[in-house]
């Protein structure tokens, strides 16, 4: 039977000699607000990457609303993608493109709405995350901050289904982190999407998540509620949200 | 390990490591370029497939036939006035006594127009824009914007790779014209300033035995041509991985990979066009 949702089994994932995935398995509702997290290099952008088809897994499936992602067509891939956006880590802004026609493209692109319609809805977004007045600016003139946020306008711009934010408050100060957190809440609260936020920020997690995995050696170590999360006491999880680097999570 | 690999050529093995090496690097070069080869028809294929689409690209098709061709028009003006300079000077020099003057004006255009004209034009505007392309479309993989192309679910294949091949496809034979006519300029100069020979008597050499399918083939070759360029950047451009090492590397495949496959393909053309359809 098909299940709403991402539903990841028995992943794996290897670059060259590198294995980065080895049997990753991994539930994310319809709704569900999921925090992913993990050290530096353990995988998390690549399974972010493999749920939307930019990568395609060595072994196991993973389904999106019952459809099975790496079987799919181009065709089909570009249809499923329709509803999916992803922040990228680096932003990924099209160079030379100015802001405003980055957030513009996609409704350029695929929908049918009147140009000044586009314009006011990719301000609209670009205001959201708290750069209304860089619409005429070049990528290369914003900070990396600024990018990052400009990325999220791009992304919530064509109000997909699901969101994937790949450490969207990295680098960030901590007011814009905090706003950033809470544009994130407010998505899934108002429009119903599927986020799915890959951090290392303990406080981004816990604001915007409800439920959290640990990804550590290619496997998941921990799934669980945020509450479960907060309860546990031992194990890598708690050394994640402590911070330490003394536990089963070695540093380097 | 490394300062041991190093050193192998000349250890008591060298006699027989270093053939082999080389034989490796010979092998790993033609896998390399059948690779790149079988790609390039990969691109080609999705490039056709690509074209329905072609009215939505209709600005920047025009803004990239703009970027190849203006950009590319001081580097072809200076190759071919001296490349008809040079063909005027070598046939004048391999015909000396024993052929009548006449006739250089009729060598010159024949190699013009059949040959340098769309080759030379080839060369140099391939290595400008091929490795512009390479490294253009390399910087946007590595900096994922390519990915992120692909996550607004737009093809990177249709949006970045259709415009740049079709305004290589169209800009190569009008840079060739432009090439053909300079050349000639350039060989009608040195005949009469520094060969002797009157303006009349190249002119007529010009008209004698000039047939307008020596134009249009080469024409019809810088086309191809075009295309070389177009796929061998592209190709190059989507594969980088890496960073800006990667991206340079790039555009050095790009360019070599560009006019190796220029001179394969003017032997194979010269072939179809000049002894199958004309011959
Ligand atoms: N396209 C690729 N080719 C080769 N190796 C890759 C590729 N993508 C990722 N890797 C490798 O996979 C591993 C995991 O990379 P990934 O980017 O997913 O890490 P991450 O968990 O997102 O780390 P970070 O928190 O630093 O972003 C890394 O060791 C990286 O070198
Ligand atoms: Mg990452």
């Amino acid at each position: 039977m098909s299940e709403a949702g991402i539903v990841i089994s028995q992943v794996s994932k290897t670059f060259g000699q590198q294995k980065v995935l080895d049997g990753v398995d991994l539930r994310i509702a319809r709704g569900e607000q999921r925090v992913i997290l993990g050290k530096s290099g353990q995988g998390k952008s690549v399974m972010l990457k493999l749920i939307v088809g930019l990568l395609k897994p060595d072994r196991g499936s993973i389904l999106v609303d019952g459809e099975d992602v790496p079987g799919l067509s181009r065709r089909g891939l570009f249809r499923l993608r329709r509803r999916f956006a992803m922040v990228f880590q680096g932003g990924a802004l099209f160079d030379s493109m100015t802001v405003g026609e980055n957030v513009a493209l996609a409704l350029r692109e695929h929908t049918s709405l009147e140009e000044d319609e586009v314009t006011e809805r990719a301000r609209s977004a670009l205001s959201q995350v708290g750069l209304g007045g860089s619409y005429d600016k070049m990528p290369a003139e914003l900070s990396g901050g600024m990018r990052k946020r400009a990325g999220i306008a791009r992304a919530i711009v064509t109000r997909p289904d699901y969101l994937l934010y790949d450490e969207p408050t990295t680098g960030l100060d901590p007011i814009s982190s905090d706003a950033i957190n809470h544009l994130i809440l407010r998505l899934d609260r108002e429009l119903g999407v599927t986020s799915v936020v890959v951090t290392h920020d303990m406080t981004s997690a816990w604001t915007v998540g409800e439920r959290f995995a640990l990804l550590n050696d290619g496997r998941i170590v921990f799934d669980g509620s945020k509450e479960e999360a907060q309860a546990t006491t031992d194990g890598p999880m708690r050394q994640f949200i402590d911070g330490s680097s003394e536990g089963p999570l070695q540093a380097f | 390990m490394l300062a041991g690999e190093r050193s192998l050529p000349l250890d008591v093995e060298g006699a027989y490591t270093a053939p082999m090496f080389l034989v490796r690097r010979i092998g790993a070069g033609v896998l390399g370029t059948v690779a790149e080869a079988g790609r390039g028809g990969l691109l080609l294929a999705r490039l056709v497939r690509a074209l329905p689409e072609l009215p939505r690209s209709f600005h920047e098709i025009l803004r990239q036939m703009f970027i190849v061709g203006n950009g590319s028009i001081p580097l072809v003006l200076i190759t071919s006035i001296f490349t008809g300079a040079v063909a005027a000077v070598q046939s004048s020099y391999q015909m000396s006594t024993y052929v009548p003057a006449t006739l250089l004006g009729t060598v010159v255009a024949k190699m013009v127009f059949i040959e340098l004209g769309p080759v030379l034009t080839a060369l140099v505007v391939g290595a400008r824009v091929s490795s512009s392309i390479a490294a253009e479309l390399g910087t946007m993989k590595v900096t994922e914007q390519i990915d992120a192309l692909e996550m607004l679910a737009i093809d990177p294949v249709r949006y970045l790779a259709l415009p740049r091949f079709l305004a290589c496809v169209a800009m190569l034979p009008v840079l060739t014209v432009l090439a053909d006519a300079v050349a000639v300029l350039g060989a009608f100069l040195v005949s009469s300033l520094t060969l002797g020979i009157s303006a009349k008597v190249f002119v007529d050499g010009l008209k004698l035995l000039f047939y307008a399918h020596d134009v249009w083939g080469g024409l019809i070759k810088a086309a191809v041509f075009g295309a070389i360029i177009a796929i061998s950047g592209v190709v190059s451009g989507f594969h980088t991985e890496g960073g800006a090492a990667g991206v340079g590397d790039a555009a050095m495949r790009a360019v070599v990979g560009s006019a190796l496959m220029i001179l394969v393909a003017d032997y194979l053309l010269a072939t179809i066009i000049f002894q199958v359809f004309f011959g």
